[in-house]
């Protein structure tokens, strides 16, 4: 079997289990919902430079929406001992870290989606024009936010107030991804097509590959006994 | 006999050695006092700022000392604690964080106070500052992180992965800034300031001054929390009998 | 606050965040040889 199929089990477990109860995917999905509105009673309706802030609402709303998932996917390992399991498999640790980080993906990847969806009926966005490019978006930053918050998540999992730490940890850390994210979001939602936003896609990809072989690399101190 | 001569000899060694660290101290404090004299009265006033220009003389180098040596220590120690297991590396990481922070503290709050009297505002998301302030969360969070887990080496190799992480976050933090500020105009534009040969000099002078102040700070600390794991074991001795 | 002032306060504020550190190591200085003195102290007398 080779790494990735490997990596992959374990991500199903975490998948399969969640699809169980949908328990996660619901709350972060109402969270970022929640957030945009809210966002929305703090900003006069209708602003002219209404256009220049709605991205960085649909980011934030991403932001603190996947923290929360992020914060229940290590949370139920560690009641149900299951960390200790999965490190008991005949497995290189990196494999475990890929697992988890695709588990944290794909959910983090379906609640952009949903959230972005429901941003783009509050805002009279014209959904179908910007679909593609803004879907690249949302895999390029997911995969930037997954790849260091799976690797906090593990390091933060055993402290005491680990909830506020893991946020603490993580928010510096990611503002290339929201900074990148917000700007190329901006272009494209103002019609000026993906190649505008050609410099902070590149600044995601940069990002991902640096900081997911990083995390690759030294996940496995995160959890030695 | 020859067991209390030895720990007296040791014990001479490190009063020459902390007599050197002592002297150290002297020398850096004395050189921060004569920077600050240098800042204030000996250099010549700007052209252009005006007097307020003369923070500048110390939040530079405050700046200075923080982005490079500080966390760059951080994270090279943190690599090889990972890779040695040395607690030793962990300690200089973790001083080395703290006295950076400080810096940074320094840095982040001379900016404002010497933007707003020359551009007539406290922030102006300047892409040196903002970074400056991101780098300060993130390690207030491996402070934080730190201060939550007990000492020994699950603490250590905690913190060993954010330092590195961290550290190699700020060049690409500064980046995005850098590229977010050049599409909208900046507030700021440069620093148009004039620096005569003596005022360089001051700069330079206040530059190794705050170095020599880091290294003195860092062994402090670090013996300090030499003395500390000492403390510990001792008391871990006390509980086993 | 007139430009000047702006330049005591940066100072100042140096001088205060310089200090409080120095203080705090000073503190945990202290703290740290009293408990080495009264360890030290049990170790002698329970041996």
């Amino acid at each position: 079997m080779g790494l990735l199929s490997r990596a992959w089990t374990i991500a199903q477990k975490d998948i399969v289990s969640e699809l169980r109860t949908r328990e996660t995917v619901i709350s972060m999905l109402l969270f970022g919902f929640l957030v945009i509105l809210i966002f929305n009673f703090g900003i006069e309706p209708g602003l002219r430079e209404e256009n220049l802030v709605m991205p960085g609402v649909l980011w934030a709303a991403f932001t603190f929406a996947g923290i929360l998932g992020l914060n229940r996917s290590f949370t139920a390992e560690k009641e149900n001992d299951c960390l200790q399991g999965l490190l008991l498999c005949p497995v290189d640790r990196s494999v475990i870290y890929l697992g988890k980080f695709i588990g944290n993906f794909v959910f983090t990847f379906i609640m952009g989606m949903f959230v972005f969806m429901f941003f783009s009926i509050l805002y009279n966005v014209d959904i179908v024009s910007v679909l593609l490019p803004m879907t690249l978006i949302i895999i390029l930053a997911t995969v930037g936010f997954s790849s260091v918050g799976t690797l906090f998540s593990s390091v933060s999992v055993g402290l005491k107030a680990r909830d506020v730490l893991l946020s603490i940890l993580l928010f510096p850390v990611i503002v290339p991804v929201v900074l990148a994210a917000a700007k190329a979001s901006s272009r494209v939602l103002d019609g000026k097509g993906l190649a505008a936003a050609g410099m902070w896609l590149g600044l995601l990809l940069v990002y991902d590959v640096i900081f997911l072989a990083i995390s690759v690399m030294v996940f496995d101190y995160t959890v030695e006994e | 006999m020859t067991a209390e001569r030895a720990s007296e000899a040791t014990r001479a060694g490190s009063d020459r050695r902390s007599l050197l660290v002592d002297a150290l101290g002297v020398v850096s404090i004395v050189g921060v006092l004569v920077g600050l004299y240098l800042a204030l009265l000996w250099a010549p006033t700007e052209a252009v700022m005006g007097d307020v220009q003369r923070i500048f003389y110390f939040h530079m180098p405050s700046a200075w000392v923080a982005l490079g040596p500080s966390f760059t220590v951080v994270f090279v120690c943190s690599i090889l604690y990972l890779v040695k297991k040395d607690l030793r590396y962990d300690r200089i990481a973790a001083a080395s964080a703290e006295i950076g922070v400080m810096f940074t503290t320094i840095t982040l709050v001379t900016g404002p106070l010497w933007a707003r009297p020359i551009w007539g505002a406290y922030w102006t998301w300047d892409p040196r500052l903002t970074t400056t302030l991101v780098l300060w969360f993130i390690f207030v969070a491996y402070l934080m992180l730190r201060a939550s887990s007990s000492p020994g080496h699950k603490r250590a190799r905690l913190s060993a992965v954010v330092g590195i992480v961290g550290w190699v976050d700020v060049p690409i933090v500064f980046m995005s800034i850098r590229w977010w500020r050049t599409i909208h105009p900046l507030l700021i534009n440069g620093q148009g300031m004039n620096l005569d040969s003596s005022m360089a000099f001051v700069l330079m002078y206040c530059l190794a001054v705050f170095s020599l102040l880091y290294v003195y700070l860092l062994i402090i600390r670090v013996r300090q929390e030499e003395l500390g794991s000492r403390v510990d074991r001792l008391r871990q001795q006390l509980l086993m009998r | 606050m007139s430009d000047i002032g702006f330049l005591y306060a940066g100072y100042g504020v140096i001088w205060v965040v310089l200090g409080v550190y120095l203080f705090t190591i000073g503190r945990r200085q202290a703290g740290l040889k009293r408990d080495l003195e009264r360890l030290e102290r049990e170790i002698e007398r329970e041996s």
